[in-house]
């Protein structure tokens, strides 16, 4: 029976963002998704019932996918009673920033990049649709299995879940992942010369197309870095892409 | 003529109501990848009857709008939209007659520049509707003080329908945009563009990966893009 709640409360996280709002960001799935809990341990008061949700409608943002990890500490201190609930709720805004920053870095930074860089690689190699397939299951089977195991850590270990995550050495996890997704944004510039139709017959012509391409990457990367991270504008982008695909002809 | 326009309402209609089912993976259910472009795009052409123009463009898009990170309370660009109208788009048009000898990366371009200026209509939509489902906070907070605790706590799932709605409406503007603009962006291009137009489509990419590398650190990771690019360059 507790197994089952406690995969509710996880399904239930699963719409952790579904009402995101600027003015207390993921409250309101934090609410959601403990309601089981709160439920069953207050259910004969339904007065105090809804005073104990009420408490989980504070400003509260996190990475949505270590979020897991909060609700699971969450969930295990709630069982311990209600001051070890409320101890742990006044936790959990540290948590939240911690996680935050681990999991947007790992997720976001890291893993997203990484398997949508494979695809597209995958893609310029071969296109079908087991690029999609590829892209959907590889991404899911790490994201889903990282976020249910830190789910199930938190549950068990309560705040040992900081040391659990500790242990898995994320940023250097991250760091691979960065290499990899160098490599296939690599292998991708390369396999794009020949996808566009700019490579010559020539291996001259071969390389001198894919140092154009190359070079154009590189002045797109500058403008970015001019722009403070912004993308460079459409009218400069497609005037030097231009350029490189004349100057690609003219070499052929 | 007016009977000419009635398959692609019909196409409008559907890839709207579908796609915004596949839009609410991006923020308010599950989060696993569905709404990236490269799958809504591949989705969306599908829907339309040609999904290897979809896939095209799904993998340009994905390059281009990857180093945009939803990271804090930052909103990032909407691609799913963006790809979404761009897929089915594309593919309702290459399937004219018109259009049958236009190569199919040409005409993803001519998409691509109709649907890539509404890219900050989606990031303000986006904003507009987290803005709206502040609402929700105050009341679950009444529903809760009344003793309705049950269905106080489901109006968290009201956001879905803020979020369903709006993306359905965005996506039959951008499509309906983009349907009419195509064809006289076909018409006023020079002929001399011509056989620029298909390789063009290279420089969505090309943005993406430098927007990756800066994004990345920076010094490490250039030095392993040249030297793998030449490593394939030698071998």
């Amino acid at each position: 029976m507790k197994l089952q709640l406690e995969q509710r409360i996880f399904l239930r996280s699963l719409c952790w963002q579904a009402s995101w709002n600027f003015a207390r960001m993921q409250c309101l799935g934090l609410a959601y998704a403990i309601y089981p809990l709160l439920e069953k341990l207050y259910a004969k008061n339904p007065e105090h019932l809804a005073q104990r949700s009420r408490r989980y409608l504070v400003c509260f943002n996190t990475n949505p996918y270590f979020a897991a990890a909060i609700l699971g500490f969450l969930v295990h201190m709630e069982s311990q009673g209600e001051e070890m609930g409320d101890q742990g709720l006044a936790l959990s805004g540290s948590l939240a920033g911690l996680y935050g920053a681990v999991g947007d870095a790992f997720f976001w930074n890291g893993l997203k990049p990484m398997v949508s860089a494979l695809a597209v690689m995958l893609f310029f190699l071969k296109p079908s649709l087991w690029v999609l397939i590829f892209l959907f299951t590889a991404y899911n089977f790490i994201h889903l299995g990282l976020r249910y195991t830190i789910y199930v850590h938190g549950l068990h270990r309560g705040i040992g879940v900081i040391e659990t995550i500790n242990h898995w050495r994320l940023p250097l996890v991250r760091n691979i992942m960065e290499f990899v997704t160098t490599v296939s944004l690599a292998v991708t510039a390369f396999l794009m010369v020949d996808f566009f139709a700019l490579s010559g017959t020539t291996a001259a012509a071969h390389a001198t197309h894919l140092f154009l391409f190359l070079a154009l990457i590189g002045w797109f990367g500058w403008q970015r870095k001019k722009r403070d991270g912004g993308q460079p504008r459409l009218w400069e982008v497609l005037p030097a892409g231009g350029l490189v695909v004349l100057l690609c002809l003219l070499f052929k | 003529m007016w009977l000419d326009l009635i398959p692609f309402v019909w196409l409008t209609a559907k890839i709207s109501l579908l796609g915004a089912v596949l839009a609410l993976d991006r923020t308010a259910l599950f989060q696993g990848m569905l709404s990236r472009p490269l799958i809504a795009a591949t989705f969306a052409g599908a829907l339309a009857g040609n999904w290897e123009i979809g896939l095209l463009l799904g993998a340009s898009l994905e390059l281009y709008f990857l180093c945009e990170m939803p990271v804090g309370s930052n909103i990032p660009t909407d691609d799913t939209l963006l790809a979404l109208a761009a897929g089915g788009c594309a593919a309702a048009l290459s399937g004219l007659p018109a259009n049958v000898n236009l190569d199919d990366k040409s005409l993803a371009l001519m998409v691509l520049l109709t649907i890539l200026p509404w890219a900050a209509f989606t990031r303000k939509l986006d904003g507009w509707v987290r803005d709206r489902n502040a609402w929700l906070i105050d009341e679950m907070e009444t529903r809760l003080l009344a003793g309705e605790n049950s269905s106080a706590i489901n109006f968290h799932l009201y956001g879905v329908l803020n979020f369903y709605g709006a993306a359905a409406g965005a996506l039959a503007l951008i499509m309906i945009s983009s349907l009419l603009l195509v064809p006289l962006l076909l018409l006023l291009l020079p002929v001399w563009a011509w056989p620029l137009t298909d390789r063009l489509l290279l420089v969505f990419p090309a943005v993406g990966i430098a927007g990756l590398l800066c994004k990345m650190n920076q010094k490490r990771q250039l030095a392993v893009f040249v030297g793998i690019s030449m490593l394939l360059l030698v071998f």
